[in-house]
């Protein structure tokens, strides 16, 4: 089993470190979190307020290089800053002279896939580029007919809402049950967890939005005949509606085009806690009349925006990560039956239970 | 029985207007209908017999609802903690108290002594500005931008101390997208210092508040009481003639004294020194409860920036082209503007709009390592001590100081100027505590403020309609 140090570590990667460390498939070392804005080493859940990871931040990532063989190069945010970037391409430089694989969930251009690939190659380890996804859609043409297997859409009201968390919780939850998942992820690093990342054809900007809507059926009748899974999670992403005149999430476009090309059987929204109070008695109106169908289920998310006059001039939004009590604070006060929180276990067991009980009558 | 609307009547030579509360709107009305709804303001109970059409139509629209909030408390009360755990912005150093100028305005030199403190000698040692740095970095594990501030005194005298900050300071964030900031008199600022501070992402902001004659009266030298203009303006011409590149992003600051005559600022700001480069002008603070004598050539003055700055609100002049008091009103009309968003109504439970989160945004560490929510204040005064880097904070006093409300509820629910209020608690700070009678002193003026803000919002779109035949 790989031994395995994550850097650079962020909220961004927690979800898949969560679930990556349930699956056995490494024995995590630790994560490296940039800086030094912990005093000790604190679980890696300590980012997003979420289940616990039993998985270490570290603050030192050259002095722990020794105890692994490999480090997986994880996602992170690195808009406006791109003297930390440079140190990040140093630091992998490093491990690649030192004989270690790397295992890239960070999109990179051709060209420096290619030079850590050299590099590896001349060091006698290997450079694992994950987000190479191979979008041959070709064979597509050939699958017709219709999905019959259950179809779980998981949206967000907007980005960044933990809708990639429900997806990985629902999925463990319901394969721990004995069922078999197929399942498409809202996330491009998906493929680290065994998850098909969403496929490219839909942001492929040479297709028509008829074709994107033809392909992705097909898609999913091509994972039904391969897979033959129990169920089909697919995580649909960006927002359902626009945030603010900056902030377009994507205008729901994704939603619409997944309702359009499937009849899904049940339909899970995340929501940020913060703001679901202000719009819970219009996200029926709003998913009925936008894709024609209907709410089973609202996540909230521990994550909101921070909407604050300080930053109104910044050009990309920054959220807040509160802890469980805040949702927990959110459902005690709202009425609506089917609503669950991300962060609580019980919390997702129910509402795959919930999933089950509608599926089966 | 109903009560009456929340509004606020006002008109400018040209139009009559209502300003809704509950909507955050101006509504034009006709000269009858403002006399009329005047006329029931006035009286004691609300008589809508009295409504004429316009009313009525007024009302059928969502206009003139009497609903007004049932708590004073800002809403984000309830997220303190978490911020303060989790999300401070920035973190202000006061490395010493020492100063090489004696300004007649500053707090520091004339403040009675219960109030502020005097020039003293004190520094803050290495150790408590790492603490502070550490306090800070493990409370922003949210935040995206952090910022760290150097202020003093004159925080040029502690120019290693600052090194040794940024140093730190850029191990400690990597990551995050770091810069910093300081505000110098400029007497210490060398090109060899401007060169460093701007590589690392520093902004400098140099107090100079005008030319020769305006600048010497009120900035001294603390050794012999002589204007310092010479010394400063001296170090900012081998700054722009050595490395231009580098002074292009030095920002200015000058402290505008209305019992000057301010056109001779302007001229100063236009000069080839400075006409690229940031001007922020600040009126001088009157101390509280105290005035501050405006002259006649600087009333004349400012009605001429502000009306040059209306006439480019509405597109009649290039903004970057205003002299820098005009376009500091330009950019107050902006603002303002932005704070007019439509509403549906007044929340249950609201307070008023001014105060930013007390240490969130901006945490300020005394040398001693005591902990405040800004520079701007006395901090010899308990009043506003939010914690320790020792002790941590203190989120009850945080949360008292955060809502001003408190020591005013009954007045803030029937304010018309509720969303738009701009007191803190800095100003209503009489040292022994939060002053109901510095509150009720403030709030006139503050009223006063924003109707002035509504005459000129509106007075914008009447020379807009004259000028260019729009509504």
């Amino acid at each position: 089993m790989n031994k395995i140090i994550v850097y650079p570590y962020s909220i961004l990667f927690a979800p898949f470190l969560r679930h990556l460390s349930n699956l056995q498939k490494y024995e995590i070392i630790g994560a490296v979190m940039p800086g030094k804005l912990i005093k000790e080493e604190v679980d890696a859940s300590f980012v997003d307020e979420g289940l616990k990871m039993n998985v270490p931040i570290l603050t030192d990532f050259e002095s722990r290089l020794n105890e692994c063989d490999t480090v997986l190069w994880a996602e992170y945010d690195y808009d406006e800053n791109e003297s930390f970037y440079n140190k990040v391409l140093y630091q992998i430089n490093y491990a690649l002279d030192m004989g270690l694989n790397i295992i890239c969930c960070q999109e990179l251009s051709e060209t420096i896939i290619e030079s850590f690939k050299t590099k590896a190659r001349k060091n006698n380890c290997e450079f694992k580029y994950i987000m190479d996804i191979n979008d041959n859609f070709n064979d597509l043409q050939d699958y017709n007919g219709n999905v019959t297997v259950p179809v779980i859409t998981v949206m967000g009201v907007t980005e960044n809402c933990s809708k990639f968390e429900t997806q990985l919780s629902i999925s463990r939850i319901f394969k721990e049950k004995g069922y078999k998942v197929a399942q498409i992820g809202s996330r491009q690093a998906c493929e680290l967890l065994n998850i098909h990342s969403f496929p490219k054809f839909m942001i492929n900007n040479q297709f028509s939005e008829i074709k994107k809507i033809e392909l992705f059926r097909k898609y999913l009748i091509k994972l039904q005949s391969e897979e033959n899974p129990d169920l089909i999670i697919v995580g649909i992403p960006g927002g359902i509606i626009p945030f603010n005149d900056k902030e377009k999430m994507h205008y729901g476009i994704f939603a619409y085009e997944i309702f359009n090309a499937i009849d899904s059987d049940y339909n899970i929204v995340n929501s940020w806690v913060d703001t679901y109070k202000n719009i819970c008695k219009d996200l029926e109106k709003i998913v009925y009349y936008r894709y024609n169908t209907h709410i089973d289920a609202i996540c909230l998310s521990n994550i909101s925006v921070f909407n604050d006059h300080s930053i109104i001039d910044r050009q990309s939004l920054e959220y807040n990560v509160y802890n469980i009590k805040k949702i927990e604070d959110c459902i005690q006060n709202v009425d609506y039956n089917s609503i669950y929180n991300v962060l609580d276990e019980s919390s997702m067991n129910r509402l795959v239970d919930n999933i089950i009980n509608k599926l089966t009558n | 029985m109903k009560n009456k609307p929340f509004i606020k009547l006002f008109n400018t030579r040209y139009g009559n207007y209502i300003y809704d509360v509950n909507t955050n709107s101006v509504l034009t009305v006709k000269k009858e209908t403002y006399d009329c709804l005047s006329k029931i303001m006035k009286s004691n109970e609300l008589d809508e017999s009295l409504y004429n059409e316009e009313l009525i139509n007024l009302e059928k629209q969502g206009y003139l609802k009497s609903k007004r909030p049932d708590i004073i408390e800002l809403p984000e009360t309830d997220n303190i903690e978490y911020y303060l755990t989790h999300r401070l912005q920035k973190l202000t150093l006061q490395v010493t108290q020492q100063c090489n100028f004696r300004c007649r305005y500053c707090h520091y030199t004339y403040g009675d002594d219960t109030l502020y403190h005097s020039h003293k000698s004190a520094s803050m040692s290495w150790e408590t500005a790492k603490e502070a740095i550490d306090f800070f970095a493990e409370r922003t594990r949210d935040t995206k931008y952090v910022n760290i501030g150097f202020y003093g005194g004159e925080p040029l005298l502690k120019y290693d101390l600052i090194q040794k900050c940024i140093d730190y300071g850029n191990k400690v964030f990597e990551g995050k997208i770091l810069s910093y900031a300081l505000t110098t008199n400029g007497a210490l600022l060398t090109v060899e210092r401007t060169k460093y501070l701007i590589d690392n992402n520093v902004s400098i902001l140099v107090s100079l508040d005008g030319p020769k004659e305006i600048h010497d009266k009120n900035r001294k030298l603390a050794i012999d009481g002589s204007g310092t203009f010479d010394l400063v303006y001296s170090n900012l011409e081998e700054i722009k003639e050595t490395i231009p590149e580098y002074f292009s992003r030095i920002s200015f600051n000058s402290v505008v004294d209305p019992s000057l005559d301010c056109s001779q600022i302007n001229n100063f700001f236009a000069c080839d020194l400075f006409k690229l480069q940031p001007i922020n002008t600040t009126a001088l603070q009157p101390t509280v409860g105290k005035g501050v004598y405006f002259s006649n050539e600087y009333v004349k003055n400012s009605k001429k920036s502000l009306l040059l700055a209306m006439l480019s609100q509405v597109g009649v002049f290039d903004a970057e082209e205003l002299p820098k008091i005009a376009f500091n009103h330009y950019i107050s009309f902006s603002s303002f503007n932005k704070q007019m968003n439509r509403f549906f109504e007044v929340p249950d439970r609201m307070g008023h709009s001014g105060p930013c989160k007390p240490g969130i945004f901006r945490l300020f560490v005394s040398i001693d390592g005591g902990l405040y929510p800004c520079e701007r204040l006395k901090d010899t005064s308990d009043v506003m001590k939010i914690g320790t880097l020792n002790e941590g904070f203190d989120f009850e006093k945080v949360k008292y100081i955060y809502n001003v409300g408190y020591v005013c509820t009954d007045r803030c629910k029937n304010c018309w100027n509720i969303r738009h209020c701009k007191i803190c608690a800095t100003k209503i700070n009489d040292g022994q505590c939060l002053s109901k009678e510095l509150c009720a002193y403030e709030c006139k003026y503050d009223t006063k403020l924003t109707e002035e803000n509504l005459r000129q919002y509106m007075a914008i779109s009447e020379v807009k309609k004259i000028i260019m035949g729009v509504n």
